[in-house]
């Protein structure tokens, strides 16, 4: 029984770590606060649903699509919203009520064109739960797990070994001398955004065939995932993974051992407790603004 | 500055007028529109002491549909809508009532009690309704019963919650079950099946939480141990704590009472951790859940008087097999939901009282639901000369389980060999 909520955890945890790795990689990059990515994953496992469940093409081929249409979305809200209110000089707070909007459009536009009733979204693979340690995990569920590791080890490398990392870095502390040194701010910050909005759609893909899809599977989840990246550090790429598992894990054994009624009031109270005592998060990240 | 911020400012209005635009969007037809813009204010006490019957005296008899329908019960509020519209269809192609045709108002109630505030306002002071049918949303009907009551227009809601029949309200009915009522027959049957022990699984909004009380009344009453209950927020996705602490009290079998979208997730969880015995539910599963659930789905039983179907093929009860070839041919689907059967019966037994009472004024026509007591419905036989205002009592509710993908009489299922093997891992 510890085992199989270990793992339950761990699941839920990598899927919030996931979200909490697109809200840091877009801060990182950009220094900008988003709250879109839960409804980002929502709107990549309809999509998902429609190429693979309803066209019935094949699943790595439907998975390549999503990414790359969930890239492209990205891509284009931030270029058509966030970088023309940037370019504008406005609050940084008026670009987080526009990420809002955004959240509440994609949220109503999928229900409008996907309907609200709960899709089925069938398995992405013939073998349908895997044997661990005497116990049947879901193949969905493990996946979640190894793709979470993968793109945390990952973007961490991105972020700070590859060239196009330290741009995306150098473009938020100071745009302008990034500008300078010949980087294309808007480029990176674009890629930014599309790269979290292809997480979320990887991970739509991979939750649709353990919950099934309906419009508000991602808000929940896109919530849980911003305070995991408060947890971790905001604006890193371990932190955001690591809160993540850790938020997922305070979740599953206070609802299995404590109380269901109560753990989120437990859970979001960690967060607050984070916040006074802690606000640069388990892995230390400085706000780029400090 | 000023001029960036009052582009800024034009941007998010424009915004909000298209989410607002979104989501006052009906999908069924009908005259509908969103109430908010109209009624806003005048929500109350001169509807409320008008003491007008808001009767048309017209041509027409316009009866009342408000159900949401948008949000995430937008299809279910819209297979209400066409179970009503179908109903008016077919009084109308018959002559209609009292030789007057049946006009049905529809309006989306966004299933937010505030917004029914709204819209009964408007039925009753706009359109002068005659009669009202809706919602299936409980807490609509529990904000909205008492203008309709206070204005003496009878009204059938459509929602299964016991709460709002609690408050004594004379003009507000119901013609379908009472999920309080199920949950009595439900307990009785798991004690004629030998289960002593049970967990339970709930969700925490007014339906959900009323079933789960209903739940645990009834299993006190029947001697059933209710072992645990265990609750999640809306929206959550993972259920394995709560799992691992129903399990750890080793139930006979689990009872949940949540929304739509937990049931398929969680009893896939549930499986994963190994349970093999029956669920009990406090509702039907909708055809969609059950293939999201799969094989998990099997050994979902509940009581209910209707089920919905996939195909027509499969309806083995006449009246049902009728009305859903009927929906069928008008909307070329079969009913997603059996909110159609609810407003259908609603139409019928305001049909039948209209016609005992000979008029529709609103009390003749409460006075007339009051004797009607052998109206054969879709739901089997009506009685509303009970004095509770309900037309179905437990003997409506017929067991049902979920075994490969349809649903299917439970007492023939406890025939089979599928009962004997999963008696002995339920420790029966």
């Amino acid at each position: 029984m510890l085992l199989q909520i270990l793992i339950s955890g761990l699941v839920i945890g990598s899927i919030y770590g996931l979200i909490a790795l697109g809200y840091s990689l877009i801060y990182k990059s950009s220094g900008l606060m988003s709250f879109v990515q839960g409804d980002m994953l929502t709107f990549g496992a309809f999509l998902g649903y429609t190429f693979y469940g309803v066209m019935g093409i094949p699943f790595i081929i439907s998975f390549i699509l999503v990414i790359l249409l969930m890239f492209a979305m990205g891509f284009a809200i931030e270029k058509s919203v966030i970088h023309r209110l940037v370019s504008k000089n406005v609050l940084p707070i008026y670009t987080v009520l526009a990420t809002i909007a955004i959240s509440y459009i994609i949220q109503n536009g999928s229900m409008i064109i996907f309907g609200s009733d709960i899709k089925y979204f069938p398995s992405v693979t013939p073998i349908k739960s895997l044997k661990i340690a005497s116990l049947n995990v879901q193949t969905e569920s493990a996946l979640c797990i190894v793709a979470s590791v993968i793109f945390m080890i990952l973007f961490n490398f991105f972020m700070n070994k590859t060239s196009h990392g330290t741009a995306m870095r150098a473009a938020t502390m100071d745009p302008m001398a990034a500008r300078a040194c010949g980087i294309d701010v808007g480029l990176t910050t674009g890629l930014s955004w599309a790269i979290a909005s292809g997480i979320a759609g990887f991970a739509g893909m991979l939750l649709g065939p353990v919950y099934g899809v309906y419009t508000t599977i991602g808000s929940v989840i896109g919530r849980k995932g911003f305070s995991s990246a408060v947890m971790g550090g905001y604006g890193n790429m371990l932190g955001a993974i690591v809160g993540g598992v850790l938020l997922g894990l305070i979740e599953t054994f206070l609802s299995a051992y404590v109380s269901s009624a109560h753990k989120d009031i437990i859970a979001y109270s960690i967060l607050l407790i984070f916040l006074f005592v802690k606000p640069t998060g388990i892995f230390n990240e400085r706000a780029i603004a400090d | 500055m000023r001029k960036m911020k009052k582009g800024f400012a034009l941007g998010l209005a424009a915004t909000m007028f298209l989410l607002s635009a979104c989501s006052g969007q009906g999908t069924a037809s009908g005259d509908q529109s969103s109430a908010a813009e109209d009624a806003a204010a005048e929500v109350s006490e001169e509807a409320g002491a008008s003491g007008e019957s808001g009767a048309s005296g017209g041509d027409v008899i316009k009866i009342g549909c408000p159900q949401p329908l948008t949000g995430t019960n937008a299809l279910v509020g819209d297979s209400a809508v066409k179970g009503a519209q179908l109903a008016a269809k077919e009084i109308n192609e018959a002559g209609g009532i009292l030789g007057k045709q049946v006009e049905v108002i529809v309006y989306d109630d966004q299933a937010s009690p505030e917004e029914a505030v709204k819209i009964a306002t408007k039925l009753i002071e706009v359109d002068q309704v005659d009669v009202v049918v809706g919602s299936l949303i409980s807490s609509c009907v529990l904000s909205s019963g008492q203008y309709f009551d206070e204005v003496q227009i009878p009204c059938i809601g459509t929602g299964l919650s016991s709460t709002w029949m609690e408050q004594g309200w004379e003009y507000v009915f119901r013609a379908c079950p009472n999920s309080g009522m199920g949950m009595p027959a439900l307990a009785e049957y798991m004690k004629s099946m030998g289960i002593t022990k049970i967990a339970i699984f709930q969700g925490q909004d007014d339906s959900s939480a009323s079933g789960a009380n209903d739940m645990r009344a009834a299993c006190e009453d029947a001697g059933i141990e209710v072992l645990t209950s265990e609750t999640y927020v809306e929206g959550d996705t993972d259920y394995s704590g709560q799992i691992a602490k129903i399990l750890n009290t080793n139930p006979q079998a689990v009872f949940t009472s949540t929304f739509s979208v937990t049931q398929a997730p969680f009893a896939k969880q549930l499986r994963q951790f190994g349970y093999e015995g029956l669920i009990f539910n406090k509702e039907t599963l909708s055809v969609d859940n059950i293939r999201v659930a799969g094989d998990a789905g099997n050994g979902y039983c509940f009581m209910f008087p209707y089920v919905t179907y996939a195909t027509i093929e499969e309806i083995q009860d006449p009246v049902l097999k009728e009305f859903n070839q009927a929906f069928y041919d008008e909307y070329g689907e079969m009913p997603y939901h059996d909110c159609a059967y609810r407003a259908y019966d609603s139409m019928m037994v305001f049909k039948e009282a209209i016609e005992i009472a000979g008029t529709t004024d609103g009390e003749a026509v409460k006075d007339a639901i009051l004797t009607i007591n052998d109206f054969e419905s879709l739901g089997g036989t009506q009685d509303f000369t009970r004095g509770d205002r309900e037309g179905m009592h437990i003997e409506n509710f017929k067991p049902w389980i979920v075994w490969n993908g349809t649903q299917i009489n439970l007492e023939d299922w406890l025939e089979t060999d599928a009962w004997t093997e999963m008696k002995a891992t339920m420790g029966l």
